[in-house]
């Protein structure tokens, strides 16, 4: 049976404008978050996910409600509760004169760590952090993606049970961007820690997260694995087929809907006229599938037995944006 | 003990990474010295050579004097030993006087720098007299005098050697100084311990001979005879004994604390400049909290198990070290250049250590006090920098690092607002040997102490930090 490490209950967070008025930017969020886990808070920029992870990681306090690490209040064991848990901010908190061991060397002590034990702490994440042949270089001398993985490097230093993860993939090329993610799994899988990672990126989340938590406008609005929270919202497959400047009349459309199980709706795109990009973007079928892949090669038939030819199929699988859009009405980039 | 060590670990690495940036270190260190260095060269006062003149002084004698000296009393010797004083320091008093013993007239006084530039205290000085005490502190307090002298009454009373009074305890003399001037008080009350430190050789020199022609009359009948019948006669000239003449006075070396005393401004316009750049250095060491805050490594302190007191308290106690550093550094400097110019090793500062110690110690408390106060105040570190810069700015000009404050007149109580005023005052006052600092030393540590305490309590509450 697995055990709760993280356990966040009705916190709220209100924050003073300057005109006196008060805006609430979390609003009674309760979470649980298993040991071992990957769990993902996916929303859009402004959701709420920092300020959530900032009043569990104790950065700042909750104006209601409470949260326990390992069984340690936040607001009440403070002390405790951080000892268990590592932080990684999305911003490069490092001391950009200082070199990455000397970053390293500091922060450790911030966490209690000293002589020996942090000096074989610092080889071991620098090792995994793949930066060994560059810890005496200043960190302002860094790539983006190096600084990222020393900023990783600094929240994992004591061992922590826990580490939170916030956003840090933002603004790396896709080399460090895979590498960062397969630490993320490596970190789970090997050192056996609890993640907790939020992103706006919704393909990071589906990958990495064994459950994910939607938070929009200060609230949980789904949780559970990726599957569960599709399954919730009923989402449909897309079958795409794209068949350039030719028509799909009515009627085709009403016969697909009629003679293939499991299609609920089919609504044609028609190409633009004006341009040519315009036009290589339009004459799209799109058919909505309870099964999509099961329905394909009846769908195909039938555009081909009415004449037209097809330039190009795709099935469009229902993703955590299509949740997100089902739920809010709105996608996660909006 | 870990929030200790948490403590130095944040307080060494704001040294750190304050003391391995070049461009730090020049501003630190090279501006001050160079800055220091070339007024100082500019106004002239680089060697030691004395700068000072005409210094307004008030003297109020209310001694008694004593009339004992002669063995009889229809021709009594009337001594005013206070006399000496105003003799000393207002020409012509020696003319108009009848209190002064025979032969005072003539005994000029002169002041020497090394033995070599011999200076009239009368050109050194500009003394007139009062009657009345209080009117005399009262016109050092509006500015009118650089020190009033108040001799007390009983002063020639309690120096005086004779048989019924053996015993010679000066009653101290009151030197008044305008605390507003860094130097010149100083010098006044050097002179006026040495005149008195004569006065008292000179009493030494008539006790052994009034003793030993006692102790001679008493073994030798005949010739306690003569000295018994020479009556009016017997009067010895000691007067000159008194006032110095035989003994120039040596301004370098005659001092309360028996220490040297220097007439440069590389002292008033270097301390002055040393507070000052010791304030922007503390503005911008505090402003780091910010800075830590915008780079988010504030606040991965905050999430680490390290209570929100003991980071900034690091964070004090990198700041007010980074200072002390400074200041001993820019203390050091001074002296090295002054012994250059010299030509000779010379402690610019005196060799009082435990009041040089004491004043660094409380010299970067309260700068370092102010610079926190205005991070405290500020939202970002530019905004802190800004801030300090201005304040930093005004407490240098009112504390004498750009020119000397007494230019200020009747406002000069403003300076009063500038912790550079009172750490240049009272570093200028034990270069010129007088240890009297207390009063600096407890201003600089209480103000010191309050604005770390203030500030501490501003940061505590915000919650951005």
């Amino acid at each position: 049976m697995s055990e709760t490490l993280v356990e966040a209950r009705g916190l709220v967070k209100t924050f003073k404008r300057k005109d006196g008025t008060e805006v609430q930017a979390v609003k009674g969020v309760d979470l649980d978050i298993q040991k071992g886990e990957i769990f993902s808070l996916l929303g859009p920029n402004g959701a709420g996910k920092t300020t959530t992870i900032s009043m569990i990681s104790g950065l700042l306090g909750p104006t209601k409600g409470d949260a326990k690490i390992g069984g340690f209040s936040i607001t009440k064991q403070p002390m405790q509760a951080k000892r268990l848990m590592g932080v990684v901010p999305q911003e490069i908190a490092l001391y950009p004169t200082l070199s990455a061991r000397q970053n390293l060397d500091f922060f450790g002590r911030m966490y209690g760590m000293g002589g020996a034990e942090l000096n074989q702490r610092i080889e071991e994440v620098l090792d995994l952090i793949d930066l060994k042949d560059r810890q005496k270089d200043k960190v302002d001398t860094f790539s983006g993606g190096m600084k990222r993985r020393v900023n990783i490097g600094v929240g994992l230093l004591h061992k922590p049970q826990l580490i939170y993860m916030d956003e840090p993939t933002v603004g790396i090329d896709p080399q460090n961007r895979r590498r960062i993610l397969d630490t993320v799994l490596r970190l789970r899988d090997e050192y056996k820690m609890t993640v907790l990672y939020t992103t706006h990126l919704m393909e990071e989340s589906q990958e990495l997260s064994d459950r994910v938590g939607i938070i929009d406008h200060g609230e949980i609005i789904a949780m559970g694995t990726v599957g569960d929270l599709i399954q919730q919202v009923g989402e449909q497959d897309n079958l795409v087929l794209k068949v350039g400047e030719q028509n799909v009349d009515a009627t085709l459309r009403q016969r697909i809907e009629s003679s293939i199980e499991g299609v609920t709706s089919v609504i044609f795109n028609p190409p633009a006229q004006n341009t040519e990009s315009q036009a290589a973007s339009g004459g799209d079928l799109v058919v909505k599938a309870k099964r999509g892949r099961k329905a394909l090669p009846h769908l195909i038939q039938i555009v081909n037995e009415a004449g037209l030819e097809i330039m190009s199929v795709e099935v469009r699988e229902p993703d955590l944006e299509a949740v997100f859009l089902h739920l809010t009405g709105r996608a996660l980039r909006d | 003990m870990e929030n200790l060590r948490k403590v130095w670990t944040i307080a060494y690495r704001e040294m750190y990474s304050t003391f391995t940036q070049p461009s730090l270190i020049a501003i630190m260190f090279a501006s001050p010295l160079i800055l220091a260095t070339i007024i100082s060269l500019a106004f002239g006062g680089g060697g030691g050579t004395p700068t000072l003149e005409n210094i307004p002084v008030v003297i109020v004698n209310l001694d008694q004097g004593v009339s004992n000296l002669g063995q009889d009393t229809n021709n009594a010797l009337n001594f005013n030993s206070g006399q000496i004083f105003v003799n000393a320091f207002v020409p012509g008093a020696a003319e108009n006087s009848n209190a002064a013993p025979t032969g005072a007239q003539g005994c000029n006084v002169t002041v020497s720098d090394s033995g070599n530039v011999q200076t009239s205290l009368f050109d050194l000085t500009d003394a007139v007299m009062l009657d009345d005490p209080a009117a005399a502190r009262a016109a050092v307090d509006e500015g009118e005098y650089a020190a009033a002298i108040i001799i007390p009454a009983d002063f020639s009373q309690s120096i005086t050697y004779s048989q019924a009074h053996q015993q010679v305890n000066p009653t101290p003399i009151e030197v008044y100084g305008d605390s507003g001037r860094t130097v010149t008080p100083g010098v006044i009350r050097s002179i006026v311990e040495s005149i008195t430190n004569q006065l008292l050789t000179g009493q030494i020199a008539v006790a052994a001979t009034i003793d030993t022609m006692i102790l001679r009359a008493q073994a030798d009948p005949v010739f306690g005879l003569q000295f018994a019948t020479a009556g009016s006669n017997f009067q010895p000239n000691f007067a000159c004994a008194f006032t110095g003449a035989l003994n120039n006075i040596k301004i370098e070396q005659q001092t309360v604390a028996g220490e040297r005393v220097e007439f440069n401004i590389l002292v008033a316009i270097g301390s002055a400049q040393a507070v000052f750049f010791a304030l922007f250095t503390a503005s911008a060491g505090a402003a780091s909290i910010l800075e830590d805050r915008r780079n988010w490594t504030l606040q991965r302190m905050i999430v680490s198990p390290t209570p929100r007191v003991v980071i900034l308290l690091g964070k004090l106690v990198g700041t007010f070290t980074t200072v002390l550093v400074q200041l001993v550094f820019l203390f050091i400097g001074f002296t090295v250049i002054n012994s250059i110019m010299k030509g000779q090793v010379t402690f610019l500062w005196g060799t009082n250590w435990i009041a040089i110690i004491l004043l660094l110690l409380t010299t970067a408390l309260a700068a370092a006090g102010v610079g926190m106060i205005t991070a405290a105040a500020a939202n970002t570190a530019e905004m802190a920098n800004i801030i300090g810069s201005i304040i930093s700015l005004l407490m240098g000009m009112l504390g004498g690092a750009f020119f000397q404050v007494q230019a200020l007149g009747s406002f000069e109580f403003i300076t009063r607002l500038s912790i550079v005023r009172w750490g240049s005052e009272a570093f200028a006052k034990l270069a010129a040997g007088d240890g009297d600092i207390g009063g600096n030393i407890l201003f600089l540590a209480l103000i010191g102490t309050a604005l770390f305490a203030i500030s501490l309590w501003i940061f505590n509450r915000r919650q951005d930090i």
